[in-house]
Parts: C-alpha cells; sequence; structure tokens
C-alpha cells in the first residue's frame, strides 16, 4: 500500500513538473518579445535580463508613428478581408456541391484542390510574379488578394466540405419533400446550420492569410507591403533594433493570438485540412 | 428517395450544381492549374528575368540535367532532409510527452494549456524567427548566457555551419511540436475511457497503459502527423529567410530556399528554378497522396 501511495505522489509532482517544463517552454520566448517592447535600447540588450523594470511605450511610440507599420496594418486587413471574403464567397457553394452532389472524380478534384495548399511556395511564386508583372499588377493589393485565393480557397473547400457531410441528408430531403428547392434547402436549412462552421473557416483563413509571407515578400514593394514583410525592415545593416521590432512583433502576432483563441477549437482541423476532427 | 423528387427538382439541381461549383472552377483553373502549368512550362526554358534581353528560348530538359550535376541542388535536398531528421524526432517526442501529460488527469488548467498550444502555431514564422535570432545572439541573446552561467561553451548557433541548422531546427520545434501534441491528444480523446479504466483494475502503470493501449491506437496518427510535418519542413522558408538567408555559406540552404534564391533573389534564373520548384511539387505531392492514404486507411 506505500508503495502505491508513494507512487501516486511521484506522479503528481512529476505531472506539475512536466506542465510547468511545457508552459515554460511555450511562453519564454514569447514573454522575452513582450517585455523586450517595453524596454528601452540599452535595457533590451542587458544582462542578466532585468525581470522587473519601469516599462516604456518608447518603442510602440516610434513604431506606430515613425515607421511605416500602420499603413501595412491597412494593407493587411484589406488582403486579408478581401480574400477570405471572395474564398468564402466562391468557396462555400463549391465545398457544398463537392459534399453533396454526385460529381465524376469528386475525390480526385478535391485532392488536387488540396495539394495547392501543401505545394512549395516557390512553385507559386515564380509563376505569379511573372503574371502579375505582365499584366502591370506587382505591388497592388488586388492582385495579393487573388493570390492568396490559392490557399484560401482550398481551405474554405476541404473545411466546409467537412462541416457539411456533418449534416445529415434526411434533414435536406425532408425539407424538399415538404416543397422547398435545393436553393431554398441550402439557404434556409444548410448555411444557417453551419454557421460556427462558416465563423471557423473564415477566422482560420484570415490567420493564414495574415501571417502569409514569402508571397507578399515577391509581390509587393511599397505601396502594398503586408505585416509579415514590413517586420523584416527591422533587419538592418546595423543589426537588428530589438524594442522596435518587438513592439511590431506584438502589434503584429496579437490579432491573431485573439483569433486563435476564439477559433481555438477548430484550428487544428484548419492545420490538418479537416482531416483530424481535433 | 429520389423518386420523391420531381423530374424538373432533377434538372433544376443539375443547373444548381454547376451554379456552385463553377465559379470555384474558374479560379481554381486560373489561381492553381494555370500557375502550376506555367511553371511547368517555364522549367523547359531558358529564361533569366535579369537579363531580359537574352530572351526565352526552349531548352527541353537542359534545366533537369542541369540539376544532376549541380551540386547546390544536392546540399539543398541533404540540407532538407538533415533539417527534417533533426526536427521531426524532436517535435515528435515533444508532442507526445506533451500529450501524455496533457492527458494523464484532468485538472482545473487543461483548458488553458490546450489553449496555450495553439500560440506558437499562429505567431506568423517571420516574427517566431526574428524572436529566435534576438535568443540565439551570440554576444547579446539570452540563451548563450545561461549557458555560459551553467559553465558550458555555447556555439555561435546562427554563424555556425553545423548549428545554424539545428537552431533553425530547434525554432521549428517551438513552433509545431504543439500541432503534434493536439493531433495526438484527439486520438487520446477518443480512446473510450472503459478501456482504461479496465486496464488500470488490471494493475496495469500508467506506462504499461500508454505502451499497450495508446501507442498502438494512434500509430496512424503519428504517421500522419509525421508526413504532415515533413511536408511543412520541405517548404519551410519563412523562418530561414529571417534567421539565416541560407547562410553562413549554403549550411542552411534548403533545396526550396535554393530555388527561391537562384530564382527571384540573387541570380534571377527563373527558368532553372522553376524546375527546381516542380522537382519539389513532385517529392511533396508523392507525400500528400501517401498521407490522404494514411488517413483513408484510418477511417475505414
Amino acid at each position: 500500500m506505500k508503495t502505491q501511495q508513494y507512487r501516486r505522489i511521484m506522479g503528481i509532482v512529476l505531472f506539475c513538473l512536466g506542465i510547468t517544463m511545457l508552459l515554460i517552454f511555450i511562453y519564454f520566448p514569447i514573454i522575452w518579445m513582450v517585455t523586450t517592447s517595453f524596454k528601452q535600447r540599452a535595457e533590451a540588450f542587458k544582462l542578466p535580463p532585468d525581470w522587473i523594470f519601469t516599462p516604456t511605450l518608447e518603442n510602440y511610440v516610434w513604431v506606430l508613428t515613425r515607421s511605416t507599420l500602420p499603413r501595412c496594418y491597412v494593407n493587411s486587413m484589406i488582403a486579408g478581408f478581401g480574400s477570405v471574403l471572395l474564398a468564402s464567397l466562391i468557396g462555400i457553394p463549391a465545398a457544398y456541391a463537392l459534399a453533396r452532389f454526385e460529381m465524376k472524380r469528386k475525390e480526385d478534384i478535391a485532392f488536387f484542390i488540396l495539394t495547392a495548399r501543401m505545394g512549395p511556395a516557390i512553385g507559386f511564386m515564380i509563376p505569379f510574379f511573372l503574371m502579375w508583372k505582365t499584366l502591370g499588377m506587382l505591388d497592388n493589393i488586388f492582385a495579393l488578394i487573388l493570390t492568396y485565393l490559392t490557399f484560401n480557397i482550398p481551405i474554405t473547400l476541404w473545411m466546409m466540405r467537412g462541416f457539411f457531410q456533418a449534416i445529415p441528408r434526411d434533414i435536406e430531403e425532408a425539407a424538399m419533400v415538404d416543397g422547398c428547392t435545393r436553393f431554398q434547402v441550402f439557404f434556409k436549412i444548410v448555411l444557417p446550420l453551419v454557421r460556427t462552421g462558416m465563423l471557423a473557416t473564415f477566422t482560420l483563413c484570415l490567420i493564414f492569410s495574415w501571417i502569409e509571407f514569402p508571397f507578399a515578400l515577391v509581390l509587393t514593394y511599397t505601396s502594398s507591403v503586408t505585416l509579415p514583410v514590413s517586420v523584416t525592415q527591422f533587419i538592418t545593416h546595423q543589426g537588428i533594433e530589438w524594442g522596435q521590432m518587438t513592439a511590431a512583433a506584438v502589434l503584429i502576432s496579437l490579432p491573431v493570438v485573439i483569433f486563435a483563441i476564439a477559433a481555438h477549437k477548430y484550428i487544428v482541423r484548419g492545420l490538418t485540412f479537416g482531416i483530424i476532427k481535433g | 428517395m429520389k423518386k420523391l423528387i420531381r423530374p424538373t427538382a432533377e434538372r433544376e439541381e443539375r443547373k444548381l450544381r454547376y451554379i456552385m461549383f463553377m465559379p470555384a472552377f474558374i479560379v481554381i483553373l486560373s489561381l492553381i492549374a494555370f500557375p502550376f502549368s506555367y511553371c511547368l512550362f517555364l522549367s523547359f526554358f531558358e529564361y533569366n528575368i535579369d537579363m531580359p534581353a537574352l530572351g526565352m528560348h526552349f531548352s527541353g530538359i537542359t534545366n533537369y540535367y542541369k540539376m544532376i550535376f549541380d551540386e547546390r541542388f544536392y546540399n539543398g535536398l541533404i540540407t532538407s532532409f538533415k533539417l527534417a531528421t533533426i526536427a521531426l524526432p524532436l517535435e515528435i517526442l515533444l508532442g507526445f510527452l506533451a500529450a501524455i501529460l496533457i492527458h494523464y488527469r484532468s485538472f482545473k488548467g487543461e483548458r488553458i494549456i490546450r489553449i496555450s498550444l495553439i500560440i506558437p502555431m499562429v505567431i506568423p514564422p517571420v516574427v517566431v524567427g526574428l524572436v529566435w535570432k534576438m535568443l540565439y545572439n551570440p554576444e547579446f541573446g539570452v540563451i548563450n548566457f545561461y549557458l555560459k552561467q551553467l559553465g558550458l561553451n555555447p556555439p555561435a548557433w546562427l554563424s555556425h555551419p553545423q548549428w545554424s541548422l539545428i537552431a533553425i531546427a530547434i525554432t521549428d520545434t517551438w513552433q509545431w511540436f504543439p500541432l503534434i501534441a493536439l493531433i495526438l491528444l484527439a486520438g487520446f480523446d477518443s480512446i473510450p475511457v472503459e478501456l482504461i479504466e479496465a486496464a488500470k483494475i488490471d494493475g496495469a502503470s500508467y506506462f504499461k497503459i500508454i505502451k499497450h493501449i495508446f501507442v498502438p491506437l494512434i500509430r496512424p496518427l503519428i504517421l500522419f502527423a509525421v508526413i504532415l510535418r515533413l511536408i511543412d519542413i520541405l517548404r519551410m522558408f519563412d523562418i530561414i529567410y529571417v534567421m539565416t538567408g541560407g547562410g553562413p555559406g549554403i549550411a542552411t540552404e534548403t533545396l526550396h530556399y535554393y530555388a527561391y534564391k537562384i530564382g527571384l533573389s540573387h541570380g534571377g534564373n527563373i527558368s532553372y528554378a522553376s524546375s527546381l520548384a516542380i522537382f519539389l511539387l513532385f517529392l511533396i505531392e508523392g507525400l500528400a497522396l501517401l498521407i490522404l492514404k494514411v488517413s483513408r486507411g484510418e477511417k475505414a
């Protein structure tokens, strides 16, 4: 009996230790980022670090007034919302079609769409760079919106297809027997049922557009630069401006972290293309 | 059931099917199929964007032939897989440990910890790279400071030919081990509680339960996670861009990054970069097919 009790206590101690270590590992870089952003230049480089210090908003003020960050914020919002709206408009009906209607080689079509999300970015960076260059649309936010559809459409299709498939067919058929057309069924019965799913998909696509880097790097230069590209401007020849960089980093990460927490039930599903229901 | 639907409804349904799928079909054709084909097309040509005067010439399979003798191509391929062999075991191990730990007992803060796992994954990779670059800094970085305090002689991480790759792998691990943990947790949660209870009554220790119940049941999930992460490591870009830019030398230049460098940032040899992209695409496509098979097998 004694050994069993000993074992139980050991188990709890190990458990608490493990959880603490896990939390430290996850949060250390994040805390470091946040604290550095509130430090003055000299303090930021100080070792051993001061864990308690008088915070300053200097870096935030600099970033918000003297860098291009506010403008990039607007760009990122336009690119994100624009692309996600378009992707929903086009992708949701298509996802329903893929889930419900009989189509030849349905699975192959779905797989082909998915590979666009999995393929290497360079395979799209090159053709898109040349395409937009030919059309004179480099550094154009609308071009970026369209380019982001290459990953937003696959995510929307795969996520929404899963949500549609989860609705029992009987509901739709009953409505049709009662005299609804397919069209009415889709709008009046199916869509309200997948409201949460739509919201989750929307949020996920927004997150993916917000953190997207390679396309924005190649397709934008000045007027339509997005946030992830703008943060690299803090890498100068003299080194990295840590205080300003971390302040920008916090401002960029905050919206996505909030969105992710709001949609936390669906993040894993989104990252595994709806395969793992998490 | 079908007979109940009137013939006009059937015609209407066929029409609706086209209306609903057409826009997506057009977008997929123009924004996914066309760029892909264009890339493939380019790979059979000789074209340098930095020297537009030379024009574009058909060159057959020269670009692919060139790959065979290109040392940097092999270096890229090896670097990509080296990165995967360092990062994947770390991610699986940490993810597995985190998953067992969280599943071990239900506790008050469980939801908070599960949500915490999501945070690294959604922070922009560029930001993750920059923050870790700061931590790795040999002079002012906190990692080396503490390692020195422990009496160790830490490497200069990102400017060291071998350690730079490990540093990137650790950064990638920080960002993505939560995904593995959450995938495995989804698997653990689906294991019936009765099964675990029964084993406990029979006197099995927690380690035995893990070994004989958890691991066999989630094996397909582990395989799924491994392939998914392997694909993502092969296409890694952001972190390498901000942390090392492929350096020192070409020590952290993965195949993906090499293609970017030679095609778009230095050199402008966009046709050769296209052939590298196509090579990488087929490599990933093969892995993607595998992942689909695994996930289907799991459902069946």
